[in-house]
């Protein structure tokens, strides 16, 4: 045997010399040992062509079929990254963002090379054309025209090749390191140090190469060595996997595949071969919101797929992402923030357009931070660790709210119970924690807030956040969510002192809720105030979005109890006075009418933070809206009848109610903010009916509120209101369509329930049924500006009046008069003043220099009435009542006023044959003064009685005095014992009142008193007659007086030593002079008042008019030291 | 006289000129199956400029010729030392010239960064050149050959194909000429040239005068596989641990795509010798081998090959051949050699061998003292001339050092004891007792006597050096026949 000089073990092993062998084909290279076990990673260079590395690629196939498919040789990484380009030609659609498509065109490129003007090239295009015409039939290069090649955009260099379509083994790779290539396919990540043979490949892949092998005639000839590890793959593959491929037809191939369009020209596919197009997966994104773990698990849709939300942190969760079998790879990136519109957006590594979602798009870039604590109990607070300090507004996106309903929000928890949402504190700032509910457990996503050195911008690169800190206050009005059959009315406070720019609410449920803001106070920047803000919104919302700016914004997201409209039925009562305002309610459980309040667990306005520490925004809620509860020692009724307007006002623009004004509950309190227009005297036409409607609006949605807290039925609530007697028709049916459209708006249609009481009827119940009065009964009810009166004699209503003689006649101005000319202003204010001083009252007294602007005398001598108990730490000194209790002098000023309005009773009572009274109560809050002729009733009794008996001539009978307390409090009250009571059913109406009703002209009080005379009627002659009889009532009061034993003097104990002086000031010329005057002056305002239609029938007695006028010059007289 | 155009590629090339140089100053013929002799017409394609490998061989070729010219190669003659005739006026140097190809790497001698389209980008052909070629490929400087990178040689070898030389080789090309192409398979230059050139040929420019000729020619062409290692060295690009890799791949390759050649030869060794390692340059210079002796041997077979055609440019069949000897061994002796081989080399080089050792060790002793030096005229003013005291003196050198290097090589070929043993002069051929000769004289006086003898036999026609060499082949031949027998 001889030795020859040979690698391999095979062939003849006799030759000698140079001898006859055989050429070395397959099975003798196979047999030459390589050393290194073919396992060497370096690539292979040996091939002596420039289409070197198709070749090897062919080799390489070849050799894995023989090997195994799996492996980690040079081969297997060579087939593997083959493979790879294959596949990205297949997912061409998906990564069309990251790859161009080079088109090299045999004939014309070699061409080009041939003809350039560089040797080099000619050079080459040699080269190339020698090549492929000698090695065309090995590589097919004589069957492709083309070869396209894939460059990666985002590689680092000018361009980056990952390969190109090969003839001779469908694809190919280059030489060169492409690990920058950080996309795959699922875990797959191509071109990596992870070679993945064909069987171990997106199933859809697999199916697409066995389905072109069907479809290429000659498949197996053409590609052998690719035909050669397919059948080598297909051993290894599931058995699922390969039927599907043994059902294959060769027509599958086009049917199911789509032309791939050429750097987006749909001429333009791609052949392997001339005759052999390579194809690409037909789009299935549904098949992704199938299969993916990922998927958001809300029935939101975008472009009607589901999207994916994907983790921005370390997932390791094993987690289908976009292909069956394919989980999610921990390295992917997902950016933190995406400018894409997410129909737009194409998966991570993966490259399928399908839409999704990442951390900016649920959370904001900033968050707002106030320097509140929450109140957590009725507002959502993100569950924030820390309660304490600091509250935030929740930065959450309008996206986020497109996926997740506000209770998802709240409630809604994670497989491991694990909340929505959470805000925690640290040093730096504040890491929210949101989790999003996805098919397979949720993604949570953190991003932290910083305090300092963060940019906006850095969001989106490096998650971090920034933090905004605002000054912003908020309340709702009323704290509920109103069922869907009721109309909603909100009034949102609205605080913003943040010092660049205006913020903005908006409201939304699953729309944005439309809402109209009125400012009350426009924030100035420059001087950092707070604006004061009311956002009318008349619908249910679940949130308000604050837009601290066009790019911060966050979210408050309200608790609300829902309302239930129940059955129970509301019955309030509210006594619109001229100087103060009662209400009294009940309910069906018991008719007793209460007064109203608003206790701890009916709070109409809830604020977002427990207290603010910023003092214009912690005093704007009570400044502009209302306080937290009523019925207390801060706030009660009766309260002051006053209605404070925005400055800014225009009632030609359909104002809104407790927004474009509202009750000014500091009223003689505190000082009113500037920006509100306070109004006093709103009954009597001293303000336009717009603001009346206002107030009574206002009024309305106090006792709506109440009623929806408290689960009442609206539509059957009650609304009772009083009129004084001596009101036109005409005018009550104005103030009828106020109330009547204030409830059609507040309560509902049904304004049957809304009732209509005289004022002179309603104490009447009132007395009847609780202060056990006599049927023999009379009633005088005496507020600001009417005295109103019903006789009831047998238990019948016989008579009744009314007149605008009442408390303002007394301490009011008379006719265009000042408070410098009131004797009461003239006594006591000062000394008050300096009293309120010495206590430091600082904010009383602020309050009665703006009242003192007013230049209105009752309003000044309505704020010291209200001085009293703790609002002047019960410093009697103030107590202004008491001081004229005291005032022996200014007695003479209420017995004239008392004894007139008796005395005329008495003697109408008398010309109309009725009996004397055995009752007489009295009500009102100008009632209150009664108790300035004696502070003893028994007392008063008796004088009441002195001056009936010395009218009706005899003495005889009983006369009690009855008085409540409280005197305001009876007319309400009486209202709702009208309502359920049967006695005065028929003198509810109007109509019913009027028939009962008693114009005394005031010209005799003996007979004809009752004349039906017009306005145009009413001469100067009957003017003076007038005169005549109150001179005749003062020379009767002053008989009386020396009658009794000086009577004035030594029982009621008014002040001997100027008697003379005041019956001479009342009797002489003077008096007469002072008492015609004020006729006149009387009788024009009235004129004025009814706009002097002549035709209007007398309202009431012309009987005071002069004395309104003597009343005020002698207090005037008096307070000058009347000596 | 046809020619045999015996084309190197790489350093396997010339160092396998090198050998076939070597056995035809030691008189090996290179003649057809009529044996009518070829004259040789080397080419030698290599960019490798400074390889010593390179130098070495045509520097010896020169010399080759030079001596050729000077003696007589009528049939009067019986010397057959020197007796092939290497052409070497074709080219205008041995190489065919490969320019742009110092400090410039590959992708500026393809002029890459001048593919672009009118925008200024990269066009499809700097696209496709991105895909074929690695980065490293277009990083390559080429100077040094092609790093083991066949893949940049084939486009860089074929410049070959547009210079004047390569129109002038083609024009020469007579009918009855041949080809023999050699190359390394797991080189660089050898194994991108050899494909290459081979492509070359059968589809060379028609428009080329004489291109018929070379189009069909007869083409032999050895393939030599690896028979050396390279220690490994961190930076090199020539990491012989790839060596069988590689040449796995190219087999491959040449299985698929080469069907050019009329007939193939293939070498290699299993056992095998590391070399420095070395990406060429004056450093490669690599030992002689044995194997490029028998490669050698190849060209001296290719010629005597009779049943070869070629038409239109494709061969009508190709054969192989690979070579035996008769039993493995690690030093290969005459006597492991197959007959015929011996018959091709064994006298000749035993002769050349003697004639060379007699000019190292004898030379000067016998200069102007012995007869046939005296009568002759062979004076100290002769071995200090040109012809003698350069040319012979630098093949004698070159040849013993080719001897010394087989015989150290791995596996050896060390037919010969060289040492100087001026008492035991035949012991020369290692296993060979030499026959007893009866005579006086012996070791050099013998080989003298010899000489002596021939002196007037020598024809003194012709020249001096001619009669030198004449007179040494005759006696030596004689000795040869009388001592050993061949």
């Amino acid at each position: 045997m001889s030795y020859i000089f040979r690698l391999h073990n095979k062939g003849a092993e006799t030759i000698t010399d140079w001898g006859s062998s055989q050429k070395y084909g397959s099975a003798v290279i196979e047999e030459i040992q390589d050393p290194n076990g073919e396992t060497s990673k370096k690539e292979i260079t040996s091939i002596p062509s420039p289409f070197a590395r198709i070749d090897l690629v062919k080799t390489a196939f070849k050799k894995v079929a023989e090997q195994g498919v799996e492996g980690k040789t040079i081969n297997h990484k060579m087939v593997s990254d083959a493979l790879d380009v294959a596949q990205i030609f297949f997912e061409y659609e998906k990564f069309k963002d990251k790859i161009d498509i080079i088109v090299w065109k045999k004939d014309n490129c070699i061409n080009e090379l041939l003809n350039s003007p560089f040797d080099s090239h000619k050079q080459l295009g040699d080269v190339f054309d020698t090549y492929i015409k000698q090695d065309g039939a090995v590589y097919n290069f004589d069957k492709a025209d083309r070869i396209y090649i894939l460059n990666y955009k985002e590689g680092p260099g000018e361009i980056n090749i990952l390969g190109a379509t090969s003839p001779a083994t469908l694809f190919f790779s280059p030489a060169n390191d492409l690990t920058y290539c950080k996309f795959g396919s699922g875990t797959d990540v191509f071109f990596d140090d992870d070679y993945r043979p064909l069987y171990r490949r997106d199933e859809d892949f697999q199916l697409f190469l066995y389905s072109l092998r069907k479809s290429t005639t000659g498949f197996a000839t053409l590609f052998p060595e690719v035909e050669k590890y397919m059948v080598e793959s297909m051993k290894l593959m599931s058995p699922s996997t390969k039927s599907k491929i043994n059902a294959m037809t060769a027509s599958d191939y086009v049917n199911n595949y789509n032309s791939i369009a050429v750097n987006n020209n749909a001429g333009n596919a791609i052949f392997i071969l001339n005759d052999m197009e390579y194809r690409t997966r037909r789009p299935n994104t549904a098949k992704i919101g199938d299969v993916s773990g990922f998927v958001i698990m809300s029935d939101t849709t975008i472009d009607g797929k589901k999207p994916l939300v994907l983790p921005v942190d370390t997932y390791t969760l094993n987690t289908i992402y976009a292909q069956e079998g394919c989980p999610w790879n921990s390295n992917t990136k997902v950016p933190y923030y995406n400018s894409t519109p997410a129909k737009e957006r194409v998966l991570p590594d993966d490259g399928t357009k399908y839409p999704y979602l990442t951390i900016s798009d649920f959370l904001t870039d900033t968050i707002v931070r106030m320097p509140y604590e929450i109140d957590n109990v009725n507002y959502y607070d993100g569950n924030i660790d820390k309660p304490e300090g600091y509250s935030y507004l929740l930065p959450l996106t309008d996206t986020f709210f497109k996926f997740f309903t506000v209770d998802d929000l709240k409630s809604r928890t994670m497989s491991d119970g694990k909340k929505m949402l959470e805000l925690l504190n640290n040093v730096a700032g504040v890491t929210v924690v949101l989790r999003i509910p996805i098919r397979r457990n949720y993604i949570e996503y953190r991003r932290t807030y910083f305090l300092r050195g963060v940019t906006v911008d850095e969001t989106k690169t490096t998650n971090n956040g920034v933090i905004s800190d605002n000054k912003i206050g908020l309340g709702i009005i009323p704290f509920v969510k109103f069922p869907e059959n009721v109309d909603k009315h909100y009034r949102v406070a609205f605080y913003d002192k943040t010092k660049t720019n205006n913020v903005r609410l908006v409201f939304m449920d699953d729309d944005i809720v439309s809402s109209k803001d009125v400012v009350s106070c426009k924030k100035d920047t420059e001087l950092n105030l707070c604006s004061h803000e009311t956002y009318v919104v008349e619908d249910n919302f679940d949130r308000i979005k604050v837009e601290v700016s066009d790019s911060v914004k966050g979210y408050i997201i309200p608790r609300f109890k829902q309302a239930e409209s129940k059955q129970g039925v509301y019955t309030f009562a509210v006594d619109y006075g001229t100087t103060n305002t009662h209400i009294e309610y009940c309910t069906d459980d018991s008719k007793t009418p209460k007064m109203f309040e608003i206790k701890e667990d009916e709070v109409q306005l809830r604020k977002l933070h427990k207290r603010y520490t910023d003092p214009d925004i912690n005093a704007g809620f009570i400044e502009d809206f209302i306080p937290d509860s009523i019925g207390n020692k801060d706030f009660s009724f009766p309260m002051r009848t006053v209605f404070a307007p925005n400055v800014s006002i225009n009632l030609d623009t359909n104002p809104v109610a407790l927004a474009d004004g509202r009750i000014p509950f500091l009223y003689e309190k505190r000082f009113i903010p500037k920006w509100n227009k306070v109004k006093t005297e709103m009954k009597w036409g001293g303000v336009p009916d717009g603001l009346l409607k206002l107030h009574i609006e206002t009024i309305f949605i106090l006792l709506r509120n109440k009623v929806v807290l408290n689960n009442g039925s609206l539509p059957d609530t009650k609304i009772v209101w009083f009129y004084p007697a001596s009101m036109t028709e005409d005018k009550v049916i104005k103030f009828k369509g106020f109330w009547n459209e204030a409830y059609n708006k507040y309560f509902g249609p049904n304004t049957a329930n809304v009732i209509s009481i005289s004022e002179s009827v309603a104490p009447y119940c009132h007395f009847i049924k609780t202060e056990n009065a006599k049927q023999e009964t009379v009633t005088i009810d005496v507020g600001g500006g009417t005295t109103d009166v019903l006789v009831v004699q047998d238990a019948e209503p016989r008579m009744l009046m009314s007149f605008r003689y009442a408390s303002n006649a007394i301490f009011g101005d008379s006719y265009n008069s000042n408070p410098r000319q009131n004797g009461f202003v003239n006594t006591y204010l000062n000394s008050f003043e300096n009293i309120m001083n010495t206590n430091n009252l600082l904010e009383l007294t602020q309050s009665l220099n703006q009242i003192k602007d007013s230049n209105k005398s009752s309003d000044i001598i309505t704020f010291l009435f209200s001085l009293q108990g703790e609002k002047v730490k019960n410093n009697d000194e103030l107590n202004f009542l008491k001081k004229l209790q005291k005032d022996d002098k200014m007695r003479y000023v209420f017995i004239i006023f008392y004894s007139s309005i008796i005395y005329f009773i008495a003697k109408t009572m008398k010309a109309k044959g009725l009996r004397k009274p055995i009752t007489v109560a009295f009500s009102g809050n100008g009632a209150r003064t009664l108790s300035i002729l004696s502070i003893d009733t028994t007392m008063i009794s008796r004088y009441i009685k002195l001056i009936f008996d010395t009218v009706y001539g005899n003495n005889d009978g009983t006369i009690e005095v009855k008085m409540e307390s409280n005197p305001k409090i009876a007319t309400c009250k009486g209202g709702i014992q009208c309502v359920y009571g049967k006695d005065t059913e028929k003198l509810k109406t109007y109509d019913d009142v009027d028939d009962i009703k008693e114009i005394v002209v005031g010209d005799n009080l003996e007979n004809n008193i009752d004349r039906q005379l017009r306005y145009g009627d009413i001469s100067e002659e009957l003017r003076n007659n007038v005169v005549d009889t109150v001179e005749n009532f003062f020379a009767f009061l002053f008989e009386m007086h020396s009658d009794n034993k000086d009577f004035l003097t030594t029982k009621l104990g008014a002040d001997g030593a100027i008697y003379s002086k005041v019956q001479e000031f009342c009797l002489g010329s003077e008096g007469k002079q002072i008492l015609k005057d004020s006729m006149s002056k009387g009788f024009k305002k009235k004129l004025e008042e009814v706009n002097n239609e002549k035709d209007k029938q007398l309202e009431d007695t012309l009987f005071f008019y002069p004395l309104v006028g003597l009343l005020h010059d002698l207090a005037l007289k008096i307070s000058n030291k009347m000596q | 006289m046809a020619k045999l155009y015996v084309i190197g590629i790489g350093g396997t090339g010339s160092r396998v000129l090198k050998s076939l140089t070597m056995l035809m100053a030691a008189g090996v013929k290179v003649e057809d199956e009529k044996q009518r002799p070829y004259e040789i017409v080397p080419v030698i394609i290599d960019p490798d400029h400074a390889a010593a490998d390179l130098t070495r061989t045509v520097k010896l070729m020169e010399d080759y010729t030079k001596v050729y010219n000077s003696i007589d190669h009528n049939s009067s003659n019986n010397n057959i030392f020197f007796g092939t005739k290497i052409n070497m006026d074709i080219l205008s140097e041995v190489r065919l010239p490969l320019e742009n190809t110092l400090d410039v790497d590959f992708k500026d001698y393809i002029g890459m960064s001048y593919m672009r389209d009118a925008d200024n980008l990269p066009n499809a052909n700097f696209a496709l050149v991105s895909t074929l070629f690695s980065q490293k490929n277009l990083d390559a400087k080429m100077e040094v050959g092609f790093k083991g990178n066949p893949n940049i040689g084939s486009v860089v070898l074929n410049q070959f194909a547009l210079t004047k030389d390569w129109t002038d080789l083609v024009a020469s090309f007579g009918q009855d000429d041949r080809i023999f192409v050699i190359s390394s398979i797991f080189g660089g230059t050898g194994a991108s040239g050899f494909p290459l050139l081979l492509k070359k040929i059968r589809s060379v420019d028609e428009k080329l005068p004489g291109c018929k000729n070379i189009k069909d020619s007869i083409i032999g062409a050895i393939t030599v596989l690896p028979y050396f290692d390279v220690k490994p060295a961190e930076e090199s690009e020539i990491d012989s641990s790839t060596f069988m890799s590689k040449t796995k791949a190219a087999l491959s390759y040449y299985d698929r795509n080469m069907n050019e050649a009329n007939i193939i030869y293939y070498i290699g060794d299993k056992q095998k010798k590391q070399y420095e390692n070395s990406e060429g340059g004056a450093t490669q210079q690599n030992g002689a081998h044995f194997i490029e002796l028998a490669a050698a041997l190849a060209i001296v077979d290719f010629a005597r090959q009779s049943n070869l055609e070629t038409n239109n440019g494709n061969p009508s069949k190709t054969y192989y051949k690979e070579f035996g000897i008769r039993n493995e061994v690690d030093e290969i002796l005459f006597d492991n050699l197959d007959n015929y081989t011996n018959l091709t080399i064994e006298k000749p080089l035993v002769m050349f061998t003697m004639f060379c050792k007699y000019m190292d060790e004898q030379m000067t002793d016998s200069v102007n003292k012995q007869p046939w030096s005296k009568d002759l005229k062979y004076d100290t003013n002769f071995v200090r001339n040109h012809f003698y005291g350069v040319l012979l003196k630098d093949i004698k050198e070159s040849y013993m050092q080719w001897l010394n290097e087989m015989a150290e090589n791995c596996r050896a070929f060390t037919p010969f004891d060289l040492r100087v043993k001026k008492n035991d002069v035949f012991s020369l051929i290692k296993g060979v007792v030499p026959a007893k000769v009866w005579s006086l004289d012996s070791n050099y006086a013998l080989f003298d006597s010899y000489l002596n003898k021939k002196q007037s036999k020598v024809s003194h026609n012709s020249s001096k050096e001619n009669m030198f060499l004449e007179l040494f082949y005759t006696a030596i031949n004689d000795l040869v026949k009388d001592k050993f027998r061949l």
